[in-house]
């Protein structure tokens, strides 16, 4: 899954500038008294048929911007423009309509289905909420969806706890394709599961990928996934995207101290793999409310300069889509 | 007693015959049926398995901290320092387990109290277990903050559970565990909840610790990479038993099990750009195993024998490497070939 | 359905407590319906022949079976015919407390700012009232009709509802599917249908069964002060109250009305109990291991 991308029938998702900040309440009159800068200016497309991963730790931001482009919450600065319309400020009215075109599978596969309600009814519900064809035709496409994800029809009828986790998934995941969307985001869609099952659903997206020409926005902090199934893949810390290339040069030729460093300790099943190299970083994440001025890596950075407290770095291009922030890096391509 | 520097010794803990039931819904499942291994000093041994092996089960019966009315240990013996921990009294079980082994949860949070500061709770287990006065103990409680790698640690020290971050809270649970110098600790999913960059962290800390002091270390865990990178030995548990036991090196070269080499198979690290081929079928149901070998139904070797004898774990191809599969030679010539590709 | 409602009746055989309550209940409603036609000597009128007559006497007729009260009326058919009343009102009051309340509280926690706080500074308002004290003063103004003593207490019910729905819908608001819903465009309306009603409505009838208890003793409290329904309306409370003064005489003037709003408040709790076990699908196993035991011992195969 090394091929780098080529444009194939153009953009369905562009988001520049994006920026989500969550205000903190406080003292007597609980007026605003800081701010969590979630997202903190966030830029990428995403071509037709193609898997972008977003890549990160806790609090870098990368669920809050899949939650973002879906509008589950307002973003306070950027936009968003799908399948070449602007969406950023669209009323939860106008919204509907276009919601059409990007669905999600969310990270826990025991709460993101009604218990209440039967798988069929489960799958069908995005088709009945936009009436997208009578009621009589319903059932025969939701059985085709469960064909499709690998569910048997008996399953139609059963309750969501009387599937496994995997299975459960998978109803998920054809819930997101009964509108026929082009952009699905996947939210830590496979981190819930157990490692077979994991590679079956992995199995799975790929194939639908390859059947439908679906494009994939996958956010997950698993760098091994990310390796198998992306095209393109972006690193967040802290809100901004650090590091964003093509698979096989993120893997190969990383440049950002961060990326760096994660790529070199995700545990590897290789009892003889070198790890001698391995850059283990010192403390934690700091809180997004008070990130460290200038560039936010530069508290746990190996490399760090004097500029880094100062000045935040800008993006670098490094030619062929790959661009990264940090001072130590030279442009290349200006 | 414990070698420092990485010395495998005697046998600490041996588990013979373990069996374990529990009380689901209508019917009585058998969650642990028939475990038996051993942990020594100053050895990692990692018990790897996926949701339904009952590889946190089987600790929490040894420990005896089980759910009880739900499930019920019904067979076997666990030895420790020469005491078959359940044949021992409630008290003197607690006494053990308190004393010389020391637990590490996977959910930090829910193992601290939030209504005293770490410092505090540190210093109670050398109050209550050792006897020392409040001023030693919590000078103790500080020198073990440092060691286990806390910055600030006077100050950490007086701040409450809640203010601490993720690793943070993994590190003071590692402090609790080892505040009562214990044989052996017992680690359930110690970095599952926790970012790539500080579980590297976390387990440069528990390999170095064990160095220090020779300690016994048990990791359960359903990670291969974590495998990997800390365990000697490694124990791989399906379906309530163990299907498969070698050091570490043994697992990964010349796998002997069908489902251990689905695993390898299922993680994409290990698979340099071809597609995963991931192990059929769901995880076991424990209220209905098919007879003969559990893992039939799922593998791809499967015979006839397998469908109705279910196989013993017995020596497999070398004389520290044991196996439950009746055609474990097909399986260690398949992962050689593999390898070698 | 027919699965479901095989189960359900397993599952209070499970439970002896809330079995013996389900019968007593039933019992209690049929008597209440049925009753008083079907046993002789039931007339109500007055009959000072039997002035105070003590229990137990079959010579008197099965009517008089529990005795007679101090203007000589059968005390057993005036039960059953209490019970109508008692009943009614106490239903009536679960009923539309629970309807308005839980509307309320769906939206104060649904929309939440401005609703949630003009909503849940009135609930605070009436609770902050002791509620007899506001029965006593809404129907001394208003005249003790049946009607009032049902609109009064009903408003007192009215903020527990309101609080029980909130806060559930708070939490069940955050999960996932409801999330999910959102991003996939359903109305409000939709997602209060289809995702959170179905949710809450359990906890919402739990509550609602325990509260039918505090409902009857409220009532009874209201008729035993004088200010509930009136003669020649017929309630336990009243008929408590009537016995007041014969204590020590003839106990059976307001011990059998006592015994009934007793009996019928605890029936009301463990049936709540068991109703709760069975709605939560986590807990309900403990009901229906009892029945699978039974069922291997009598050589049945699952």
């Amino acid at each position: 899954m090394n091929t780098s991308v080529q444009k194939q029938g153009g953009e369905i998702l562009r988001v520049s500038d994006l920026e989500m900040y969550f205000p903190i309440h406080g003292g007597l009159i609980s007026h605003e008294i800081g701010r969590v800068h979630a997202v903190n200016g966030v830029s990428f497309g995403i071509s037709k048929a193609e898997t972008l991963s977003i890549v990160g730790e806790s609090g870098c931001g990368k669920s809050t911007v899949g939650r973002t482009i879906m509008k589950l919450v307002e973003p306070t600065g950027g936009t968003i423009v799908s399948m070449g319309k602007d969406i950023t400020h669209l009323s939860r009215h106008e919204m509907r309509r276009h919601r059409r075109n990007i669905q999600m599978v969310f990270q826990d596969p025991y709460t993101s289905l009604n218990p209440r309600m039967m798988a069929e009814e489960i799958v069908a519900e995005p088709i009945r909420i936009h009436k997208t064809m009578p009621e009589t035709e319903v059932g025969q496409h939701v059985a085709s969806l469960f064909d499709k994800v690998g569910l048997p029809r008996g399953g139609m009828q059963k309750f969501a706890h009387e599937f496994s986790g995997g299975q459960r998934q998978r109803i998920a995941i054809a819930r997101a394709l009964a509108l026929s969307p082009q952009l699905i985001i996947c939210d830590e869609a496979v981190s819930a599961l157990d490692v077979s099952i994991q590679a079956q659903v992995l199995n799975l997206l790929m194939d639908l990928q390859a059947d439908l020409g679906l494009a994939y926005l996958f956010i997950t902090h698993d760098l091994s996934v990310v390796e198998y199934l992306s095209h393109r893949v972006a690193v967040m810390y802290l809100g901004r995207i650090v590091e964003i290339a093509d698979t096989k040069t993120i893997f190969s030729n990383p440049q950002h101290p961060y990326t760096k460093a994660l790529i070199s300790v995700s545990p590897l099943p290789d009892p003889d793999a070198d790890r001698s190299r391995r850059i283990i970083l010192s403390g934690e994440v700091p809180s997004p409310i008070n990130p460290p001025s200038g560039c936010h890596f530069r508290t746990r950075c190996p490399v760090v300069m004097d500029i880094c407290q100062e000045e935040f770095p800008q993006t670098r291009k490094l030619g062929d889509g790959h661009k990264a922030a940090c001072h130590k890096i030279v442009d290349e391509v200006a | 007693m414990s070698s420092g520097s990485g010395e495998i010794g005697d046998i600490l803990l041996s588990v013979c015959d373990l069996h374990v039931e529990f009380q689901t819904g209508s019917s009585v499942v058998n969650a642990v049926n028939g475990v038996t291994f051993d942990v020594r000093n100053g050895e990692t041994l990692a018990v790897l398995g996926e949701s339904g092996s009952g590889k946190s089960i089987t600790f929490e019966a040894i420990l005896g901290i089980l759910d009880s009315p739900p499930g019920k240990v019904t067979g076997g013996k666990a030895v420790f320092e020469g005491n078959n921990l359940f044949e021992l009294s409630r008290s003197q079980r607690r006494a053990i387990c308190g004393n010389r082994i020391g637990m590490i949860f996977q959910d930090p949070l829910s193992a601290l109290n939030p209504v005293y500061t770490a410092g505090w709770q540190i210093a109670e287990m050398f109050r209550v277990h050792r006897g020392l006065s409040a001023a030693d103990a919590n000078q103790r409680a500080v020198d073990l903050l440092k060691l286990v790698g806390m910055p600030d640690a006077e100050r950490r020290a007086k701040s409450y559970p809640h203010e601490f971050s993720g690793g943070m809270r993994q590190r003071l649970i590692i402090a609790m565990a080892l505040a009562v110098d214990p044989l052996l600790v017992i680690a359930d999913e110690p970095t599952t909840a926790l970012d790539v960059t500080v579980e590297a962290q976390i387990l440069a800390l528990l390999k170095s610790l064990q160095n220090q002091n020779g300690i016994g270390l048990v990791i359960i865990t359903h990670s291969m990479g974590v495998v990997a990178e800390i365990a000697d030995r490694v124990c791989v548990m399906y379906a309530g038993r163990i299907v498969e036991i070698a050091d570490v090196r043994a697992i990964f070269a010349e796998t002997a099990h069908p489902y251990t080499l689905g695993l390898l198979n299922s993680n994409p690290s290990s698979m340099s750009g071809d597609r995963l081929t991931p192990i059929v079928g769901q995880p076991p149901d424990l209220a209905s195993i098919p007879p003969g070998c559990p893992f039939h139904p799922r593998c791809t070797l499967a015979k006839d024998k397998c469908r109705t004898e279910e196989p013993e774990l017995q020596q497999g191809p070398s004389q520290f490497h044991s196996v439950a599969c009746h055609f474990f030679m097909e399986v260690v010539a398949d992962r050689e070939r593999e390898v070698s590709q | 359905m027919n699965g479901r409602l095989v189960k359900i009746s397993e599952m209070l055989r499970g439970d002896f407590f809330a079995l013996s309550a389900f019968i007593f209940l039933i019992v209690l409603l049929f008597g209440a319906t049925f009753g008083p036609s079907l046993i002789e000597g039931s007339d109500v009128s007055m009959n000072l022949r039997m002035r105070n007559a003590p229990p137990f006497q079959i010579d008197n007729g099965f009517g008089y079976i529990l005795g007679a009260d101090s203007l000589g009326r059968p005390i057993l058919p005036r039960i059953l015919y209490g019970a109508r009343t008692t009943l009614a009102i106490s239903l009536s009051v679960v009923i539309l407390s629970m309807a308005f309340g839980s509307t309320l509280g769906i939206v104060a926690g649904y929309y939440g700012k401005r609703f949630d706080n003009i909503i849940m500074r009135g609930a605070d308002l009436v609770m902050s009232f002791p509620s007899l004290l506001l029965a006593v003063i809404v129907l001394y103004v208003l005249k003790p009709f049946v009607f009032n003593v049902v609109i009064v207490l009903t408003i007192t019910r009215i903020p527990v509802y309101v609080r029980v729905a909130r806060a559930e819908v708070l939490e069940v608001k955050q999960r996932l599917f409801v999330e999910s819903a959102f991003s996939m465009g359903a109305t409000d309306f939709r997602i209060l249908r289809l995702h959170i009603t179905p949710i809450i409505l359990p906890t919402l009838l739990t509550v609602a069964s325990l509260d039918l208890a505090n409902v009857m003793l409220a009532e009874s409290s209201l008729s035993f002060l004088g200010i509930g329904v009136q003669p020649p309306g017929i309630t336990w409370g009243l008929m408590v109250a009537d016995g007041r003064n014969y204590l020590t005489t003839a106990w059976w003037l307001s011990f059998w009305p006592g015994a009934a709003i007793l009996l019928t408040a605890l029936s009301a709790n463990l049936l709540s109990n068991w109703m709760r076990i069975v709605m939560d699908p986590k807990l309900s196993w403990r009901l229906e291991r009892i029945r699978t035991a039974k069922k291997t011992r009598a050589g049945a195969t699952e």
